[in-house]
């Protein structure tokens, strides 16, 4: 017989070279020939086909399970099969056909023809996402096509040719090929030779000068054989052992180890053949640590965003611009039937709202709190700095205190006293006093006003504030200073993570959720988030300078953003260092909204290996990671220059801020400081 | 500069030992919860895929026939 099989993809490359020699015509297989599929079993791709289909038949008021969908898909092909046995020799299915029919059983007198289109895009999209060009092949085809062989792609599947030629036209390789044949077309295929024998007298090709490549031993190399072709076929036990890791993952997952769904979701999501190039060390950060985390909380979002019938969603400065992008990115492939909100990035700061939030409240003993929770923060100027204050108008009412400016207000200093804390609770309680803050902040707080009417903030009855955390300060400032409205909206807040270092009060118009980690939610290994809280900042932030306030104008308002001065020179310096690390997490959303659409996972499901992720990143980082990805600048525009003692700050020292020796020799320092952190959560 | 798919289709700079490793510290300090967690035999055949699986595959490619015929002898297929 004259065809052989090749357990090598090099070995096959080479006899192939030799072998076309003597050929003008060159055909080659294309699935698990020219492409590879990231997923193990192609029919993995039909379920998020059904839950799309669900969820279109939700719509039109037709109820009916993603499960009980792809049984009567199944059914339906397998139905067409049999139809076809009985005339061809090939049982072949042809999937325009069988989709209309199950789009017609499922939606009866509702269905109409884009509905088909729409669920055969979504479908082309899923399984274009899933394939990668075996570039190695298609090397060696673009060298044939510069020769002048004749070069056609025949394929045994119900995809139709004209639905295959977009897959290949996407993967960049139709315009080496003369044709594409697809045994949907004539349900002839190549698993009875029917196939090869269409495509010569259509093409009028010469057989006795013909290679053929496939993987399939049978419809590739023997039936190409008897119909008088060379035939190469490829065994790959590399491809084959990439499949077995793959399955592996897959099935511990499904089998109820769900440690193993977001190991199964991360290795979908890794790139192959030419993708796979050289990136660097804060690259692959971003893709492979952070990209899964930020893709879970957005999509964590999006589905309380479903299930609560939110409209609008509003991404905080400056972190949410990349949660925003994030969320551009994966929501196409999740959301196919675009049952989403929409999404506004809102330009705020804690620096810009701390003002706005005092113009009907005044200055309460909670703002007081926010004020001195940085370290360097001590007295009177430190608050004045935070809530954008005039000093000089309220020298007069801290005077009638007996306080000055510089009288410190917090323990953490000396000098601070008893009488010194109650002289400044009465000052609090002072109308006037707060009278005089009012006025100060009422123009900033209008500005905002003006701001979020312009952006639609009050057209909805609930809105979701997105942002990474820590606090939720910003949260609670944004809602202090829109409450006094009639038409505030009721407040869905997510952060990434909620350390809820104060006690915000939740109530029926505001709620906030920290999604990867809440302290309110006893989860150890997600509070190791805490080791590193500025990485994630530094990594999401958006490429402009802080929001420094809100300004009136004449014909409406200003949004004041931070001067160009050393602390935004910085903060640049840093955006450039990080700009591979964020790259990394952008690229990453695609493919993670495309695996995870497969998976058909949620947040939940995946928990389980983010805990790893963020403990083994995290809590026991290699010093090279740390080296790598710990920031250089980190602005935080509260904390004042005041120092505080010098036994508090060592206290305060982190492993994540351990000299690069000490974290490479010291083989205890990462237990020690994991026990120091056990202690701390237990303690909280 | 590295690629972020090793050559053992792994995570690069995540790999399979380090799982493994991690997974143990948290057999030791229950703290971390790993949900079911990963799961001693699990664990094991991917180590073992991780690290042999290449040779392992490429051997077996070639004695496909001879395999599918134990598999149905010891009623895996």
């Amino acid at each position: 017989m004259n065809w052989k099989k090749y357990y090598s993809l090099e070995k096959l490359i080479k006899a192939g070279r030799k072998a076309a020699e003597h050929c003008d015509v060159v055909s080659f297989d294309l699935f698990d020939t020219l492409f590879i599929r990231r997923i193990h079993d192609p029919d993995l791709i039909k379920l998020p086909v059904s839950r799309y289909i669900s969820c279109l038949a939700s719509q039109s008021g037709i109820e009916i399970l993603p499960d009980r969908v792809q049984e009567l898909r199944d059914a339906i092909e397998k139905e067409q099969r049999i139809e076809t046995g009985k005339t061809f020799a090939d049982q072949e299915a042809c999937y325009p056909v069988f989709m209309r029919r199950l789009l017609l059983e499922v939606f009866e007198d509702q269905y109409t023809d884009t509905i088909l289109s729409d669920v055969t895009a979504y479908e082309l999209e899923m399984e274009s996402a899933m394939l990668v060009p075996r570039q190695a092949l298609i090397d060696w085809m673009a060298e044939l096509f510069e020769s002048g062989k004749r070069i056609f792609i025949i394929s045994d599947i119900y995809l139709p040719a004209d639905h295959l030629k977009k897959l290949v036209e996407r993967a960049g390789f139709l315009n080496y090929c003369e044709d594409l044949v697809s045994s949907a077309d004539s349900f002839l295929a190549k698993a009875s030779g029917k196939g090869f024998e269409l495509v010569r007298k259509q093409f009028n090709l010469d057989q006795n000068s013909w290679l053929h490549i496939g993987d399939n031993p049978h419809s590739d190399g023997m039936r190409a054989a008897e119909f008088g072709l060379v035939a190469l076929v490829l065994h790959d036990g590399e491809e084959k052992y990439r499949k077995g890791l793959m399955r592996r993952y897959f099935e511990y997952g499904e089998r109820g180890r769900s440690f193993y769904r977001g190991r199964a979701l991360q290795q979908l999501m890794l790139p192959l053949e030419a993708e796979n190039i050289d990136r660097s060390e804060l690259y692959r950060e971003g893709y492979n640590f952070l990209g899964p985390l930020f893709g879970g909380f957005v999509q964590h979002i999006a589905d309380e965003s479903r299930r609560l019938g939110l409209n609008k969603i509003f991404f905080l400065s400056r972190e949410g611009y990349t949660f925003k992008k994030i969320w551009e990115k994966i929501t196409p492939s999740l959301y196919p039937d675009k049952n989403l909100p929409e999404i506004e990035y809102l330009y705020v700061s804690r620096m810009a709202l701390a003002a706005t939030s005092c113009a009907y409240d005044g200055l309460t003993r909670g703002n007081v709190t926010i004020a001195f929770l940085p370290a360097g923060n001590r007295d009177f100027h430190d608050i004045a700095r935070v809530y954008q204050l005039d000093i000089d108008g309220l020298k007069p009412h801290l005077e009638r205190f007996k306080l000055r400016v510089d009288t410190p207000l917090t323990p953490r200093y000396e000098g601070f006293s008893r009488e010194i804390n109650i002289h400044f609770m009465k000052l609090l309680n002072d109308e006037l006093f707060q009278d005089e803050i009012r006025r100060q902040c009422l123009p900033k707080n209008e500005a905002l006003m003006r701001y979020l009417d312009d952006v639609g903030f009050f057209r909805h009855q609930q809105v979701a504030i997105v942002d990474i955390g820590w606090l939720g300060t910003i949260q609670e400032y944004l809602y202090n200073a829109v409450k006094h409205r009639t038409d505030c909206p009721r407040f869905h807040g997510y952060l990434f993570g909620a350390t809820r270092g104060v006690g915000y009060p939740t109530t029926l118009k505001k709620q906030t959720e920290g999604v990867l980690y809440d302290r309110h939610r006893f989860d150890f290994a997600a509070s190791s988030v805490l080791y590193a809280r500025d990485l994630f900042e530094e990594a999401c932030r958006a490429p402009h300078p802080t929001l420094d306030g809100y300004e009136l104008t004449t014909d409406g308002y200003r949004l004041r953003f931070r001067h160009d001065d050393e602390i935004s020179r910085a903060e640049q310096e840093q955006d450039a260092y990080f700009a591979p690390l964020q790259q990394g997490i952008f690229d990453s959303a695609e493919r993670y909204g495309q695996a995870s659409a497969l998976l058909g996972y949620k947040l939940f499901d995946y928990r389980p290996w983010f805990n790893y992720l963020l403990t083994a990143k995290l809590a026991f980082p290699k010093s090279s990671e740390v080296m790598t990805i710990r920031h250089k600048h980190h602005l935080d525009d509260f904390n004042g220059v005041h120092r505080t003692t010098i036994k508090k700050a060592r206290e305060q020292k982190q492993l994540w801020s351990s000299s690069c020796w000490n974290l490479r020799l010291n083989p205890f320092l990462r237990l020690r400081y994991f026990w120091r952190h056990i202690k701390d959560v237990l303690r909280n | 500069m590295s690629r972020l798919t090793s050559s053992q289709f792994d995570i690069n700079g995540n790999s399979f030992w380090r799982v493994f490793r991690l997974c143990i510290v948290d057999k030791c300090i229950p703290f971390t919860h790993f949900g079911p967690g990963p799961g001693l035999r699990p664990e094991l055949v991917l180590l073992v895929l991780n690290w042999f699986g290449k040779p392992l595959f490429r051997l077996a490619v070639r004695q496909e026939r001879l395999l599918t015929q134990l598999y149905r002898l010891f009623g895996k297929e």
